[in-house]
């Protein structure tokens, strides 16, 4: 066990550096909407790309992941790098995400949705459809928080003393100073994750051998967890169920998406892409290779969850690798959390609050700042009382957010595309996926769910939208960029 | 764009068909992880490939 006392001083450290960070951000803002949800457009493609990959990589990685690989082998591998892979669709659609927010001065997603339709209960629907499934998915973020301080220190420090600190850090690091307080602190943060990630996967392979005695170990011992499906996780059917959905992760999530809004230029957008990619790849191996390590260094753990806190406490890895491991992880997690707090206050702020008659920046900031501070709370709350309903949300929120993608890929490629499939799309699509989920009991392993999702959500777009008309007030993407896309040499 | 889209989906299916398809099941070993390491490699030097092509003009 580690002496909370020592996690509590590298914490408060930790919390200082941050702290600083957002300081400093908030001299620069400018008090317009524009510059505190969007840092002004004109972020540069490293802190962008650090940025981008801090939000899309949370706690799950080295807490769920290293799990599922720890418990069902490298099949987990497999469903990190489909997800992954899943960052092709930023070649198609970063361009047009940045054309159309630098051209009508979108801030949100949903408002860009909402306007490609000419229709705000379009915003307003995906901006609710966005809260209800990523409120659950922030109290994850917390429990893991929570699962990691306590695991590794025997209890000694109390969830709630752990959801506390998660809490106040990603408030404050959101909330001072928007956008840009939330890009500087999650640059700096990826690089403690990923150095943590490389220094203990390290540390841990030199204890077992090497990397040659590390693989020979696994090939005769754990023979099983090398295939697929493995000791019985990753079937086939497990394998799509979660890969399918999460593909989808850099349209469907808009607090990813709205990175795209943020670009100086289209050289910051492709440094970001390059960015993310190296960042993505090497962090996947290091969760997975970390979930093997463990299996070979702490075997025989009942709750598969709790192998990050065994490994870090078996011996193996020295205390400053563990301590710095932590706070890779604690960053992991508030990365994510106080972007999906900004994302979430900047759609309320733009897709509820905004009177378009009037200009409103700072009423649309103090919204948000408001909404963010409601967003951390129920998280906190929530992650405290462990409630059943928030865990299966949590675990839907993959699913049920594909119901965005239709209407989303439709903006860009089909003018037939109306507001009134847009809803159905996204009304009919969410429905049934809480009915499946929660009613029915369909778990989010069987393929069956996001696929029935996706199937409702695409065909009540097409149906619906065949028998509607486009409104007067829609905008035509398609036409109104593809000079712009021709010139810049972009699919 | 189309033969990129097509060399996209085809990489993203033999990500799913090679492991589950023809490596699972046979003698225990790396070849999965290496293949998967492989098909993670290739998905960011696609995407590396087409981002580098881009122009930036005002």
């Amino acid at each position: 066990m580690m002496a909370p006392m020592l996690v509590w001083g590298v914490i408060g450290v930790f919390a200082l550096i941050g702290v600083t960070i957002a300081l400093r951000a908030a001299r620069m803002n400018q008090g317009t909407v524009g510059d505190y949800y969007l840092g002004g457009r004109a972020v540069g493609g490293v802190v962008a790309g650090l940025s981008y990959a801090a939000t899309t990589y949370s706690a799950f990685m080295l807490i769920v992941l290293t799990g599922l690989t720890y418990r069902g082998g490298i099949g987990a591998l497999g469903f990190e790098l489909i997800y992954f892979a899943g960052l092709s669709l930023l070649v198609i659609f970063a361009p047009r995400f940045w054309l159309v927010a630098k051209r009508w001065g979108f801030v949100s997603p949903a408002e860009m949705v909402g306007a490609r339709y000419g229709s705000r209960a379009v915003a307003r629907v995906m901006a609710a459809v966005s809260l209800l499934f990523l409120l659950p998915y922030c109290t994850t973020q917390m429990a893991g928080i929570g699962l990691l301080l306590s695991g590794v220190t025997g209890g000694e420090i109390s969830l709630f003393q752990a959801i506390l600190v998660g809490a106040g850090l990603a408030l404050f690091w959101a909330v001072v100073a928007g956008l840009r307080s939330v890009a500087w602190t999650d640059a700096a943060l990826s690089v403690v994750m990923v150095a943590s990630g490389v220094l203990a996967v390290s540390f841990a392979v030199a204890a077992l051998g090497g990397w040659g005695q590390f693989m020979a170990t696994a090939t005769l011992e754990q023979g099983e967890w090398l295939d697929v499906p493995g000791p019985g996780l990753w079937s086939f059917g497990t394998f799509i169920a979660l890969a399918f959905p999460w593909f989808f992760f850099a349209l469907s999530n808009p607090q990813v998406s709205q990175r795209l809004f943020i670009l100086r230029d289209f050289a910051a957008m492709r440094r970001m892409i390059l960015w993310v990619l190296g960042f993505g790849l090497l962090f996947t191996l290091i969760a997975v290779i970390w979930g093997f390590a463990a299996l070979q260094l702490a075997p025989g753990l009942e709750n598969t969850s709790m192998a990050t806190p065994a490994l870090l406490t078996s011996g193996v890895i020295p205390v400053w690798v563990g301590l710095l491991l932590i706070l890779g992880i604690l960053s992991a997690a508030i990365s994510t959390l106080d972007s999906i707090a900004l994302t979430v206050g900047a759609m309320v702020a733009r897709d509820f609050v905004r009177d378009e008659r009037e200009a409103s920046d700072a009423r649309q900031i103090l919204a948000g700042r408001l909404v963010m501070v409601l967003v951390v709370l129920f998280a906190s709350y929530f992650a405290l009382q462990q409630a059943a309903i928030v865990q299966q949300l949590a675990a839907l929120s993959a699913a049920g957010l594909l119901v965005c993608v239709p209407a989303i890929v439709a903006a860009f490629f089909w003018r037939g595309g109306t507001a009134a499939g847009a809803l159905a799309s996204m009304l009919g699509g969410g429905g049934l996926a809480i009915w499946l989920a929660m009613v029915e009991g369909v778990s989010v392993f069987n393929p069956l769910l996001p696929f029935s999702v996706a199937g409702a959500s695409v065909s009540l777009f097409v149906a619906v939208s065949l028998l509607s008309r486009p409104r007067e007030s829609a905008l035509d993407f398609k036409g109104e960029i593809a000079e712009a896309l021709a010139r810049h040499r972009a699919f | 764009m189309r033969w990129w889209l097509v060399c996209m989906m085809a990489l993203v299916f033999a990500g799913i068909a090679v492991p589950y398809g023809l490596l699972g099941g046979t003698e225990p070993g790396l070849s999965i992880a290496f293949f998967w390491l492989g098909f993670g490699v290739a998905v960011a030097a696609m995407i590396a490939l087409a981002v580098l092509r881009w122009r930036d003009v005002s």
